[in-house]
């Protein structure tokens, strides 16, 4: 998407209107998420990357004044690469800047979790179990596994913030994990 | 009170009620605490497995970036306060029978939102309702179409809420109201039909379950962001030391001893 449409609209965006730099945000929210995912694989530094790029755009009328035209979403994606980098560089969490890209396609953290889940999963009570399936496994929304699993989606939200909070503990090995059924 | 602690910064991320603040102070606290990275690797990486975890993550970024900030002038009085609420009062349209299925005063049906309030310990929560009016007869609320609010609720809607108060906080009064962007109160619960009188902070059960609060409120409400906050506290508190409270912003709230809850919606017409 191009975002030259009007004097006026570019003007709006010059002057930090939030309006159309919440615009701006939603079209490329995910481009700008992974361009950063390429260079931090951990969810917490990734996603602080991207609001801080957000957080720049709406407060520094340098930045904005820097955008010459063409795909937004391109730019601020170099920009959220760029800014991944340095905080890398900062915390120290990679060291071999040479292999991000070599990292991003050995490690899936979300192919890990989907193990774990399974893993987890197979000790839930057999309702439980489903809906992780339905919900994480299959992607379903909670309203349509509600739906297949006959039950309020009140109930599901109650069972999945119960789930979340087991499965949290879990992974961080602060729970035993002979007695998932307690949590669950 | 939990709700300005660090670690809290995390819960209500997750549970819909960043603010910017927040948010900058959660990411600075996540580059140090292990314990915090590896909750929010979680709860993100679920996220994504979710069919629509890339629209929730953009939301759950976004609700930090863009909120309405409209700080109210520091000099701004308690008088000045009480004055917004007493307008409140004026648009107040009224207070009906919640749309409740259940006769009884504890029920399961529904259970609170909030993500991960906490992962320490069990908090007090709330739980929203919309109840829009019927449309045939717009002097009637439509209780068939009552629903969970998500982020969004409509002008005219009616708010009907339910409350969890685990034991072990201790609270045993509650207080709801919401805050708009301008910093207009609105009050549910208690009632406020006076503005001569100052009601108090309603009682509370205390245990695992919901409990609904069986009438539903409507207020004239204005498109834009709505806060909406529930106060749970030892001891009653009154409604205008609360207003005045929070005249200069929510933070306010830090004087009284108990659990801050809040969720932020947008109405929209």
């Amino acid at each position: 998407m191009t975002w030259l449409r009007d004097p006026g609209w570019r003007e709006r965006f010059l002057r930090g209107d939030k309006d159309v730099i919440e615009e701006i945000y939603k079209a490329t929210f995910e481009e700008v998420r992974r361009a950063a995912g390429t260079v931090l694989h951990e969810p917490a530094d990734r996603d602080a990357v991207v609001h801080e790029v957000y957080l720049e755009l709406l407060s520094s009328r340098e930045l904005r004044e820097s955008h010459r035209g063409g795909q937004m979403g391109a730019w601020l994606g170099a920009i959220a690469r760029h800014q991944a980098l340095d905080f890398a560089r900062r915390e120290s969490r990679l060291t071999d800047l040479s292999a991000i890209n070599e990292a991003a396609t050995k490690t899936d953290p979300l192919q890990e979790l989907r193990r774990e889940l399974v893993r987890f999963a197979s000790r839930l009570e057999p309702e439980r179990q489903r809906l992780v399936q339905l919900r994480y496994i299959e992607g379903m929304t909670q309203m349509e596994a509600a739906a297949v699993l006959g039950k309020p989606r009140s109930t599901l939200e109650d069972w999945e913030h119960q789930f979340k909070r087991a499965l949290t503990a879990h992974l961080a090995g602060k729970k035993p994990v002979s007695d998932p059924k307690d949590a669950s | 009170m939990i709700w300005f602690g660090r670690h809290a910064d995390l819960g209500r991320h997750f549970s819909g009620a960043s603010t910017r603040a927040g948010d900058r102070r959660l990411f600075h606290h996540l580059k140090t605490c292990d314990a915090c990275r590896d909750q929010y690797r979680t709860l993100a990486l679920l996220e994504e497995l979710e069919g629509n975890g890339g629209e929730r993550a953009r939301t759950r970024l976004g609700r930090g970036l863009f909120e309405a900030r409209s700080p109210r002038p520091a000099l701004v009085s308690a008088g000045l306060a009480v004055a917004f609420a007493c307008a409140a009062l004026v648009f107040s349209v009224g207070r009906m029978p919640a749309p409740f299925h259940s006769t009884s005063s504890t029920w399961s049906g529904f259970t609170a939102r909030g993500g991960l309030p906490a992962f320490e310990a069990p908090q007090p929560s709330l739980a929203i309702y919309r109840v829009p009016r019927d449309r045939n007869n717009p002097e009637l609320l439509a209780a068939s179409d009552t629903q969970r609010a998500g982020s969004i609720i409509h002008a005219g809607e009616s708010l009907a809420f339910s409350y969890v108060n685990p034991e072990a906080v201790g609270a045993s009064f509650v207080m709801i109201f919401a805050r708009n962007a301008e910093g207009r109160i609105f009050w549910f619960w208690p009632a406020w039909d006076k503005a001569s009188d100052d009601p108090q902070s309603l009682p509370i059960a205390q245990g695992p379950s919901s409990v609904e609060l069986r009438e539903a409120v409507r207020h004239e409400l204005q498109p834009g962001e709505l806060t909406i906050v529930g106060l749970f506290t030892p001891k009653p508190l009154h409604v205008h030391e609360v207003e005045a409270a929070v005249a200069n912003g929510l933070q306010g709230l830090q004087a009284f001893p108990g659990h801050v809850w809040t969720e932020t919606l947008e109405v929209s017409r």
